[in-house]
């Protein structure tokens, strides 16, 4: 991957709170267009990374990019709409005060813009209370609004859908999915490790502050979940006697009503031929596969030792 | 550069002003300011110099007599007779060998009376009630601003807006250079209310008061405008110290609590300091100094070299030890706010 596609760049990042080491010789690589997902348990180091890279949180050590480092820190700031932790607004301005003021503090002033991105998170009618009158919901609607400001090529989210409704969570996810076709960069950290899989292309796991994995989603989940092909038979008990003979086949287990056979997918359709060689039919035979929580869980209390 | 602290130093303006907290520092100041002048006129205008009472006639059964009261005015004004008009010659006579005791004293309390009633009017007519109403912002005004300043500053950790100021792209360096602009401003929309209400209270009582109206001296009206600048350079401090304080403590309710303690222990300081090291020794404290930077100095005529030096020494006395916390505290705090992470409170 050349340096010039990468958007986000971290080398060796390292941050010590005096004895705490928060994040341990973190090296990330982020492409440009990619929805990428930042998970881990708390404390793991994800909200001091994301720190880091805006500039908020000095490292300890290591270095980082943004673009490629072809512009200085602040420029490339100004090129990413950023939320940590949580929206932070002036409780006593309404939502779109907030959004001008902060459209100012990026040097820019355009009141369709404001317009149009409060009527995108779907705000437009609340725009003019104050914002400590909105809900939760409303809140993160207007941090998403925030981070929209000035078409942001970069977009650093922190848990954005906490607090919102299943239906508020649903159409944040589109959005972001939305957000990250194209050019656009989306590093989004979540608890939420179904929303990763569902709007990340790539993830990094962290814990303890030092990066697990990293890779694609599809990747990871296949390279722990092995090759396995999931049957239900008319007869499992004989169907596991046979299909144990096959000298290509690993291990062959029985789940609930079906059987969890080792082997590669691609040979699903011997095992038919054997099996029914055998006076045993298929009911029903997919590939199975891991979801990224359980990959998740497996992976990190590996590395928690546990 | 300039444009966008300016632009940001207008919306910190903004944010104060749709807080409660300055409106209700702006009332007080206005009011007690207003306050303040009445009291010197209630002073004023009940002062009867060298008042004594005279016995009007005998006294009932219980002993108890009439009295009529004489002041150096009466004397003045001749109208002593009208007054003991009626009273039995017994009565009248002892009550004019009193009297005539009071004449010879009134010279000098005259004297004295005509030097307070020009004291009142320096104070209280235009253009010396604007000069008097700033006097406010050296009393209570110290406190509130540096309360209002840590407010300012506290509130950005507080809320955590100030991260996401600077995860726009904003510098430290601006940020804090458009909030100290922000609070100048304030202070100084602050002073103008203040004169303008004092401007309406002076104009009234160069009207009726003094005898000749509002004064046309261009110098007082000089140093009218030098009392109101140089109060404003001397809320500067005040406000850099409030804004330390939240900076230090990344909090506006902790930074608030220790400006009021520094404050308070300011003051307990400055007179232990004082009465063991000495009153020079005091002026190491800003309270020390800013009150001496308010006192008004005679300007020296240009042609009077040995004059010349003594205002610059005088001068300089308050105007460096003040400049010497806005220099060390402000550069403090700015390295401070450079240096410091902001850190997220809770999670990963």
């Amino acid at each position: 991957m050349t340096t010039n596609n990468l958007v986000i760049e971290t080398e060796l990042l390292t941050k010590r709170f005096g004895d705490i080491v928060a994040v341990d010789g973190l090296s990330l690589e982020i492409p440009r267009g990619h929805v990428f997902g930042l998970l881990g348990p708390n404390g793991s180091g994800k909200t001091t990374t994301m720190g880091m890279l805006l500039g908020l949180v000095r490292p300890s050590a290591g270095r980082f990019s943004l673009f490629g480092g072809r512009i200085t820190h602040r420029e490339s700031l100004t090129r990413t709409g950023a939320v940590v932790e949580f929206p932070s607004f002036y409780p006593h301005l309404s939502g779109r005060d907030n959004l001008a003021y902060f459209q100012e503090v990026s040097g820019k002033s355009d009141a369709v813009e404001l317009d149009m991105l409060l009527d995108k998170v779907g705000l437009a009618e609340r725009g003019k209370d104050r914002f400590r009158t909105y809900s939760l919901g409303m809140k993160q609607r207007l941090g998403l609004a925030y981070v929209l400001l000035g078409n942001p090529e970069l977009l650093i989210l922190d848990e954005p859908t906490n607090g919102m409704d299943p239906d508020g969570m649903a159409e944040v996810r589109e959005l972001i999915r939305s957000l990250g076709d194209g050019e656009r960069t989306v590093l989004l950290s979540s608890h939420l490790l179904h929303e990763v899989e569902q709007v990340c292309d790539s993830v990094a796991i962290l814990s303890h502050g030092r990066l697990v994995v990293q890779g694609r989603v599809d990747d990871l989940v296949h390279s722990l979940a092995g090759e396995k092909i999931l049957l239900r038979t008319t007869d499992n008990a004989k169907a596991i006697e046979v299909i144990s003979k096959l000298d290509w086949v690993t291990d062959v287990t029985s789940k609930e009503k079906s059987i969890l056979v080792s082997a590669p997918p691609k040979r699903s359709t011997e095992i038919s031929e054997v099996l029914s060689k055998s006076a045993v039919y298929i009911a029903e035979m997919t590939s199975s596969q891991m979801s990224l929580e359980e990959y998740y869980f497996n992976i990190t209390s590996g590395a928690n030792g546990d | 550069m300039i444009r966008q602290i300016l632009n940001l130093a207008r919306w910190d303006v903004i944010k104060l002003r749709r807080r409660w907290m300055p409106w209700v520092f702006l009332v007080f100041i206005v009011l007690s300011s207003q306050l303040r002048l009445l009291t010197e006129y209630q002073k004023f205008s009940n002062a009867d110099p060298g008042r004594i009472e005279v016995q009007a006639g005998p006294g009932d059964e219980e002993g108890e007599y009439t009295t009529i009261g004489i002041s150096c005015l009466d004397i003045q004004d001749g109208a002593v007779e009208s007054r003991l008009t009626g009273m039995q010659n017994e009565y009248r006579n002892k009550a004019l060998q009193e009297i005539e005791s009071l004449r010879e004293r009134c010279p000098g309390t005259l004297a004295m009376y005509d030097t307070a009633r020009k004291i009142f009017l320096n104070n209280a007519a235009l253009p010396g009630s604007l000069s008097f109403g700033f006097g406010m912002f050296g009393t209570m005004g110290y406190v509130f601003v540096m309360i209002l300043a840590a407010m300012a500053m506290g509130v950005e950790y507080t809320w955590g807006t100030a991260r996401q100021v600077l995860a726009k792209g904003c510098s430290r360096g601006r940020f804090l250079a458009a909030k100290i602009l922000a609070l100048m401003a304030v202070v100084g929309i602050g002073h103008l209310v203040v004169m303008l209400f004092m401007g309406i209270s002076g104009l009234v009582i160069s009207y009726t008061l003094a005898d000749n109206g509002i004064t046309t001296d261009v110098v007082q009206w000089l140093r009218a405008g030098a009392d109101a600048i140089k109060s404003m350079y001397m809320m500067l401090p005040y406000i850099i110290l409030g804004m330390f304080f939240a900076i230090l403590t990344s909090s506006a309710s902790s930074g608030i609590v220790i400006s009021v303690v520094f404050f308070i222990g300011e003051s307990i300081l400055r007179w232990i300091i004082g009465s063991y090291l000495g009153p020079d020794a005091a002026r190491i404290l800003i309270s020390v100094n800013t009150p001496l930077w308010m006192t008004s100095l005679e300007f020296p005529a240009l042609d009077d070299p040995p004059a010349i030096y003594n205002y610059m020494r005088d001068f300089l006395s308050t105007f460096l030890p003040i400049l010497a916390y806005i220099i060390v505290f402000g550069s403090t705090s700015f390295w401070l706010f450079h240096r410091r992470d902001l850190r997220p409170s809770a999670g990963g």
